[in-house]
């Protein structure tokens, strides 16, 4: 019984070493969202600053982008590189301006590009250290490709977000977080903010999301 | 009395020497006792018919002469339309410099013909670089060997051909300086104080009293280099083990000449099709093979060969003096802080992104002020200058999203469908083209919501009464 005791506070001493039902890993540096309800839903109270994030959406447009620009904005504050990858329609420069983004510090791969020279791109800019989030909208992706931009994350302080589409059974991979939106009906006319739905599908270090709350509503712009 | 009275006293004593050799007279200025006699001879020589050239003409016919030059002299530089060089090192090889002078002319008239320009140019030769040119500009043609006749030979030029601009040649004039020898009788502090440090340089150059640094021109030169294969090659990697060989030669090149590229261009010939072009462009001049080596192999990523190379050629011709980075030298996390690093970082990244996916297609968005949501919004090429204006930040609610042309949507029994329900939730606000404009524009837009909770951005036109189009997506 002691001996059980003083394991587990050895263990719990130790940041380094993860446990089956552990939520997350415990030094994940992250960034704060911006939106009080997103931060105490997210895993951490915030964006992790590394690894690669899915989000999954019905069909883009929903408000899925309203959730990461009051970080964008902060990125891009800190002089930070905004990376926008095969992004589905033409970018209205005025709506970024009024979200207070610097359009200088954002650079735009047109959706033209090849499939593997969109994800090629994807892959080398997660390995610079210079930019401070990847956006890329890609559909249909096969599981070493993603495996590849994991792997790209991994030793550099570079967030990715992918933007899917469809929903895939791809829960083998070690995305460190992987949401669904949905945009809830109904449009508040005096503050010009709606719902969102958001769901946790899977988060890094658990077989299955054990938090008590998996499914939030958020309000966005 | 650090004034240039004191100078201006000095220039009389010297014109007095000059004119009474046997006269002799300690020097009563302090400067001049300072400053060593110069070792050097300049000769500067202008060229008024450069004058009035676009400044790319103006640039490739100077350097033109210059080269020209560089048979008489090591060192040249170029200043808008003169050329300076040092002569006294010549003047042995030369046998003197009459000899020398009567060279220089015949080859810089020769020139000057060749480029189709009246074989007109004025010469100055004296020991400093900056009194030459003076005499050049003024058209004197006059040639001083000694530090004491630069003074008198300065004092009738007028001040119009000092590097100063209008405003302080105004503020000379307007207190009665017209001619170089009246600013030695002004004090320097109040001249310092009116034109500023930089104004009074260029005279203490020419009179030795301060260094002169200058820029020296070397004649830009071209690289090529090709290689017959034994046999014909399809295979990617055997060409780029080809291309390999032509970088060594290229690298050895500019580390003979401590200089970097800011680009090349490598042809493939091949044995039935269309020769492959690669052109490998730089944001920041390199000299790294294994650099090279890595844009090549992105720009093969997306170029198929599909018929037998048979020769390799690479040119370059676009050279730059190499920086000297001492960052080996730096602790690291002095390295990490500096900005410049972590641009270059970023320019090595677009490069090889450049190389790999085509220039067109990495953008970055413009914005311009105009009502008009069409105009607002501009994709232009990353290297592509943009427009410094800070932009006007709009108050109006507008999309994330704006679609490539608006799109019609349908409408049923009052109700509007796009692929789903469409609800008009707020509007409308009116947009309209000017009124002088041709291609005449009148909408009425509104946010709408989708059944699915998507915001959408539609209008209706006013031009085509009844038709609805979505325009923009709120994301």
């Amino acid at each position: 019984m002691t001996n059980s005791i003083l394991l587990k506070s050895i263990l719990n001493s130790r940041d380094d070493i993860w446990r089956l039902g552990d939520e997350t890993p415990k030094n994940l540096e992250i960034y704060k969202s911006g939106l009080k309800e997103l931060d105490t839903f997210l895993p951490n109270g915030g964006w992790p600053q590394i690894g690669l994030i899915e989000v999954i959406v019905e069909h883009y447009g929903l408000g899925e982008l309203q959730l990461l620009m009051p970080l964008m904005r902060n990125l891009t504050n800190q002089d930070k590189i905004l990376l926008w990858i095969c992004p589905p329609y033409k970018i209205c420069t005025s709506a970024l301006l009024n979200a207070g983004i610097d359009i200088e510090k954002l650079l735009i791969i047109s959706s033209e590009v090849k499939k593997k020279d969109a994800l090629w791109a994807a892959e080398q800019a997660l390995q610079t250290q210079e930019f401070g989030i990847v956006l890329l909208w890609q559909n249909h992706l096969k599981r070493n490709a993603l495996h590849r931009l994991l792997l790209a994350t991994k030793n550099n302080k570079t967030l990715g977000v992918l933007f899917k589409k469809e929903k895939t059974e791809n829960s083998q991979s070690s995305m460190i977080l992987k949401l669904e939106a949905s945009s809830r009906k109904g449009l508040n006319m005096r503050t010009k903010t709606r719902k969102m739905k958001l769901q946790i599908l899977k988060i890094n270090g658990s077989l299955k999301p054990k938090r008590k709350k998996t499914i939030t509503e958020i309000i966005i712009n | 009395m650090k004034n240039f009275e004191l100078l201006a006293l000095s220039s009389k004593t010297c014109l007095k020497n000059t004119k009474a050799h046997k006269r002799t007279r300690p020097d009563p200025s302090p400067y001049q006792k300072k400053s060593p006699s110069s070792p050097s001879l300049w000769c500067a020589l202008f060229f008024p018919c450069l004058q009035g050239l676009q400044d790319s003409e103006r640039k490739k016919n100077i350097s033109e002469l210059a080269k020209t030059i560089s048979k008489f002299s090591s060192t040249i530089t170029i200043e808008s339309t003169t050329i300076i060089f040092e002569i006294k090192s010549s003047l042995r090889y030369f046998r003197g410099i009459k000899k020398l002078k009567a060279g220089i002319d015949f080859s810089v008239k020769e020139k000057l013909k060749f480029l189709d320009f009246n074989a007109i140019f004025y010469y100055g030769i004296s020991p400093t670089l900056n009194c030459s040119s003076l005499i050049a500009k003024s058209k004197k043609n006059l040639f001083i060997s000694k530090m004491s006749q630069i003074k008198p030979a300065l004092n009738n030029i007028s001040i119009n051909y000092l590097d100063l601009d209008k405003k302080q040649k105004k503020i000379l004039r307007n207190i009665g300086v017209e001619k170089i020898r009246d600013i030695w009788r002004l004090p320097t502090s109040g001249l310092k104080k009116r034109l500023g440090e930089r104004a009074l340089l260029q005279l203490k150059q020419a009179i030795d009293l301060e260094p002169e640094l200058i820029e020296r021109y070397s004649p830009q030169e071209n690289f090529t280099s090709s290689y017959n294969l034994p046999y014909p090659i399809t295979n990617e990697n055997k060409v780029l083990l080809v291309l390999k060989k032509l970088l060594d030669k290229f690298c050895i090149f500019l580390q003979k000449r401590d200089l970097s590229t800011s680009g090349f261009l490598i042809i493939l010939k091949n044995e039935k099709t269309e020769n492959i072009k690669l052109c490998i462009r730089l944001r920041h001049p390199s000299i790294s093979k294994n650099y090279f080596i890595t844009l090549i192999k992105a720009h093969l990523e997306n170029k198929q060969i599909t018929s037998p190379i048979i020769k390799a050629t690479l040119n370059a011709g676009n050279f730059q003096r190499k920086d000297h980075v001492t960052s080996s030298m730096l602790p690291t996390h002095f390295k990490d802080c500096n900005r410049k690093d972590a641009r270059f970082e970023l320019n090595r990244f677009i490069e090889i992104l450049t190389a790999r996916i085509g220039e067109e297609s990495i953008k970055k968005p413009q914005h311009i002020d105009n009502h008009c949501p069409e105009y607002t919004a501009l994709e232009s090429k990353i290297d592509e200058k943009t427009l410094k204006k800070a932009p006007k930040i709009p108050q109006n609610l507008r999309p994330i999203w704006l679609l490539p042309e608006p799109r019609k949507l349908n409408k049923c029994n009052h109700q509007l469908y796009d692929s789903r329900k469409i609800f008009l939730v707020s509007g409308p606000e009116r947009i309209e083209s000017r009124w002088w404009k041709k291609n005449k524009t009148q909408r009425d837009y509104y946010i709408a919501e989708e059944d699915c909770g998507a915001r959408l951005w539609v209008f209706q036109d006013k031009i085509k009464p009844g038709q609805w189009f979505v325009h923009g997506v709120f994301s």
